[in-house]
């Protein structure tokens, strides 16, 4: 009696086992495919919206060299997806400013070898040599853009400051103003506005952003980090924190519209590629980049996307100049967003802030 | 009095209600006709939207990735639920383990699903929104099947059985074909229900491989309107028509009997 | 003959549970394992965090939403399910046609719709401003109104189809009868309709509450993202944080308030039905 049990239970173990293996095995396709992919493609990571399908059909045509590419959301989300590097297997990552030291730091990244890459000259100076890559060993900008204000000039006939109080001070911030909707810039913002600097944030300095952030919350009309353009023409805002870059489609159709970098100083955002340390296409990618980067490609790309030039080969047309043309001036008033404040705190601050 | 008040009063707020049901859908439809890429006011009549709509190719993807993983969802749920109704509900005990899905906020389930994900390094994307759909379909699939499967004579079964078929038989030559409007039914509502999913499509896809309703959150959150009007209207185009089948579907079924 | 049939149903009974396998697996692996790993990672988290007022507000603020949509969905749900069970009798069908319709567009979609009507360039504003009701256009996005607003949008059809199950099921001929003894119609509806219905009304309070509870994309699209309730939270702290201790604890605290919420109610319930009974 007690063996006949015992083979039923087995029986059943087998069973159970069974339908929880092939269960897996489809879980786990993905990881298969990708290992028979790894031959033929190169794997890129990237923000939506900066890397083209379109184009991308053309390298491929042009070389025969397949591109994937893959989009993430947050820095973060980038970080945890790296890490996971030998079932992914990217051989190309668009990481933001902030995100690259912990890279470069964890040694997740290869060195660059310029003299594969044609263009090297053509970038502007001023977007190399930043506290994230002091020696562009690792990274090659790629997307840039200012943060600053975006006006609604048909509200304000004279600005009655060209300064961050025109979101962050009562007297001068109208009822309803659209600001980032992120833990990460907002609170650096207001540091700057408060302090003038970014730097030497303490237990004081936080509690002040705080106050600040909550206080600010009452004209807020929304928090939104992509949406800012179409808050600014639909005249739902007058004014509204925004990305220079998407302010220009909206600059070409509506003149009252207009870009500032406030007095206190702006901020400014770097989006570049990278290598992971575990890619072997060394090759294919430098051809890839090579091709993204030249004059034509560029071209289109800022016709298309209103995006700002890397190189000097290309330029944007009119008024536009001014904005898209990092000169040394431009970036003596301009900051990055680096990682000064703890996350917890910010987390933390965020939450606050929210509810 | 108060016979004429009720009288009145209550159609015309029925009335109110579907007019407040329809407006903004009808809106819809009708702006994504405007040239107007920007703000809401009308500046002429124009395919436009529809034709990017066509050209996008990351439309396309998303309707392919949504399409796919809806399918399989249903293939998957179907099969398994209609095979444990028949099977396993002998043991009546285990019908109770299948309510759960439904009885809690699906943002739950998604941040379960993640969780398991990341513990067992399952990849995010098709297969585990697969996944994930196939655990909501079977929450539906399930009390359909077995309280049509109710329906049947019991009666029936036995004499299959004592007759001389097997179980698989019997399923196959008797079950079956009375569970056809059932598992009709079912699959039209997991299909749906998995193609507009969202919380758990959100969580447990990590935008690399994106469903539609994922690819229009980020349209709208980055303020693009003209083309999800588009794609919006075709949808509720869709929509319309799957569900005017279903309940041709059901209309014909009563008329039939039972 | 007895033994053979006692064989033959320990037999099917063997059967039965090796087919059931692949389903109970599914539900096992997906379901019951994923919020075992939840409630374990909790544990490595410290609950005393959530003490704090902020974790509280942001609670309250989801329950009084999930709660006051519902009551907004019940409101406007019975008198039209109601009036589509009990009054008419002609086109019963295409009116049901009519209400599924919205059911089924998607979700997303319903929201989307919203901002042609509110957006402070919006059909409503325009409008509004051709008759000189107004001279400067409303707000009307972005605030606590078009959240409630689109949630009880969203929401309506799941309270009006319990609903209507249950009052088509309705015996006409009681409400007859009550009005033949001399009852007036509140009478009737107050001391027969209402109190037969209670179920169809607790399933579609449930229908709604629930989910409502862990609503986070309309507060974001519609609510300008100003407000952190309790699925805004959850997003937040596994996708941008990436905290998953944080997260699955924060998950646990809200699940259980969520869980003691629907055992009040139901306790509500059973104490008004269990009162009418006594009379």
């Amino acid at each position: 009696m007690n063996r006949f049990i015992l083979s039923r239970l087995l029986f059943y173990i087998f069973i159970v086992t069974c339908w929880i293996g092939a269960i897996f095995l489809f879980l786990y396709t993905p990881l298969f495919i990708d290992m028979v992919r790894k031959r033929e493609v190169i794997n890129i990571l990237a923000w939506p919206q900066v890397l083209d399908a379109q184009y991308l059909k053309d390298f491929e045509k042009k070389t025969g060299i397949k591109v994937n590419v893959s989009y993430f959301e947050y820095n973060e989300e980038l970080l945890a997806k790296i890490k996971l590097v030998d079932q992914h297997g990217y051989d190309l990552i668009m990481p933001s400013d902030y995100a690259v030291k912990p890279l470069i730091e964890e040694g997740l990244l290869k060195k660059i070898d310029r003299t594969k890459l044609n263009f090297w000259n053509q970038l502007y100076p001023t977007l190399l040599g930043h506290y994230f890559d002091p020696y562009n060993d690792y990274t090659i900008p790629f997307y840039w853009t200012t943060i600053g204000l975006g006006i609604d000039r048909d509200y304000f006939n004279d600005l009655p400051t060209t300064s961050w109080s025109l979101i962050f001070d009562e007297q001068y911030a109208p009822k309803h103003i659209a600001v980032f909707d992120s833990s990460r810039e907002l609170p650096l913002v207001a540091a700057q506005y408060l302090f003038g600097s970014i730097d030497g944030i303490n237990e004081e300095k936080f509690l002040a952003i705080k106050e600040l952030l909550i206080k600010q919350k009452s004209w807020v009309e929304l928090y939104t980090d992509f949406r800012s353009e179409y808050i600014l023409a639909s005249k739902t805002c007058p004014v509204a924190m925004v990305f220079g870059s998407d302010l220009v489609k909206v600059m070409r159709k509506f003149d009252n519209i207009e870009f500032l970098i406030p007095q206190e100083g702006g901020f400014i955002l770097i989006d570049s590629f990278a290598i992971p340390v575990v890619s072997k296409k060394d090759e294919v990618i430098y051809q890839f980049l090579n091709y993204l980067y030249d004059q034509k490609v560029l071209e289109k790309y800022v016709k298309k996307f209103d995006f700002f030039p890397p190189t000097k080969t290309v330029v944007m047309d009119g008024k536009f100049k001014k904005m898209s043309v990092p000169t040394k001036e431009m970036f003596n008033r301009l900051h990055f967003f680096k990682s000064v404040i703890p996350e917890a705190k910010l987390t933390d601050l965020w939450v606050t802030v929210k509810s | 009095m108060a016979k004429r008040i009720t009288h009145y009063l209550l159609p015309c707020f029925v009335g109110f209600l579907y007019l407040f049901l329809y407006l903004p859908i009808i809106v819809l439809i009708l702006f994504s006709f405007n040239k107007n890429a920007f703000t809401y006011q009308w500046t002429g009549f124009t395919f436009e939207w529809y034709h990017q709509l066509l050209k996008s190719s990351e439309i396309w993807s998303a309707l392919h990735n949504s399409l796919l993983v809806a399918s399989i969802s249903v293939i998957f749920s179907i099969s398994m639920g209609a095979i444990f109704v028949f099977f396993g509900t002998k043991v009546r005990q285990l019908l109770l383990l299948f309510y759960g899905s439904l009885t809690i906020p699906e943002i739950v389930l998604a941040v379960g699903m993640l969780s398991f994900f990341v513990v067992t390094q399952v990849p995010l994307g098709i297969t585990a929104l697969i996944a994930g759909h196939t655990l909501l379909g079977l929450g539906y699939v399930i009390p359909i099947i077995y309280i049509r499967f109710n329906e049947l004579d019991t009666e029936l079964i036995e004499a299959s059985l004592d007759l001389g078929a097997t179980q698989i038989q019997t399923f196959f030559k008797i079950v079956l074909p009375w569970l056809m409007p059932a598992l009709f039914a079912a699959s039209l509502l997991v299909f749906i229900i998995s193609f507009d999913d969202f919380v758990i499509s959100f969580f447990c896809t990590s935008a690399a491989s994106q469903t539609l309703p994922i690819y229009i959150f980020s349209m709208i959150r980055a303020g693009e309107m003209p083309i999800v009007s588009a794609l919006s209207a075709v949808l509720l185009f869709v929509s319309s028509l799957l569900v005017l089948l279903f309940s041709a579907l059901q209309i014909k079924r009563i008329g039939f009997g039972r | 003959m007895k033994k053979i049939t006692a064989i033959k149903s320990a037999f099917i009974r063997e059967v039965s549970l090796i087919f059931s396998v692949p389903a109970v697996l599914w539900q096992i692996l997906f379901f019951y394992l994923p919020l075992f790993i939840l409630i374990y990672t909790s544990f490595f988290q410290s609950y005393l965090i959530f003490f704090n007022i902020m974790f509280v507000r942001v609670i309250v603020r989801s329950l009084v939403l999930a709660g006051g949509s519902a009551a907004l969905c019940l409101l406007l749900a019975y008198p039209v399910a109601y009036f589509l069970a009990l009054k008419v009798e002609r086109g019963k069908n295409i009116l049901l046609f009519l209400l599924t319709l919205p059911f089924w567009t998607n979700f997303l979609i319903q929201i989307f719709a919203w901002f042609f009507l509110l957006d402070r360039n919006g059909i409503i504003n325009i409008l509004l401003k051709k008759i000189n009701l107004i001279t400067e256009p409303l707000y009307l996005l972005n605030n606590q109104f078009s959240i409630f607003l689109v949630m009880v949008y969203c929401y309506l059809p799941f309270m009006i189809m319990p609903l209507y199950s249950i009052l088509n099921k309705m015996d006409i001929a009681l409400l007859e009868a009550s009005m033949d003894l001399g009852a007036t119609r509140w009478q009737t509806f107050k001391r027969v309709t209402l109190p037969l219905s209670i179920t169809g009304i607790k399933t579609g309070v449930l229908l709604v509450f629930v989910p409502a509870f862990g609503e986070f994309v309309i507060p974001a699209l519609v609510g300008g993202s100003k407000y952190m309730l309790v699925g805004s939270l959850i997003t937040y702290y596994f996708l941008v944080v990436r905290d998953s201790k944080l997260g699955a604890a924060f998950t646990v605290v809200s699940g259980l308030t969520l869980l003691g919420c629907v055992v009040l109610f139901d306790r509500c319930c059973q104490l008004v039905s269990g009162k009418r009974k006594a009379r």
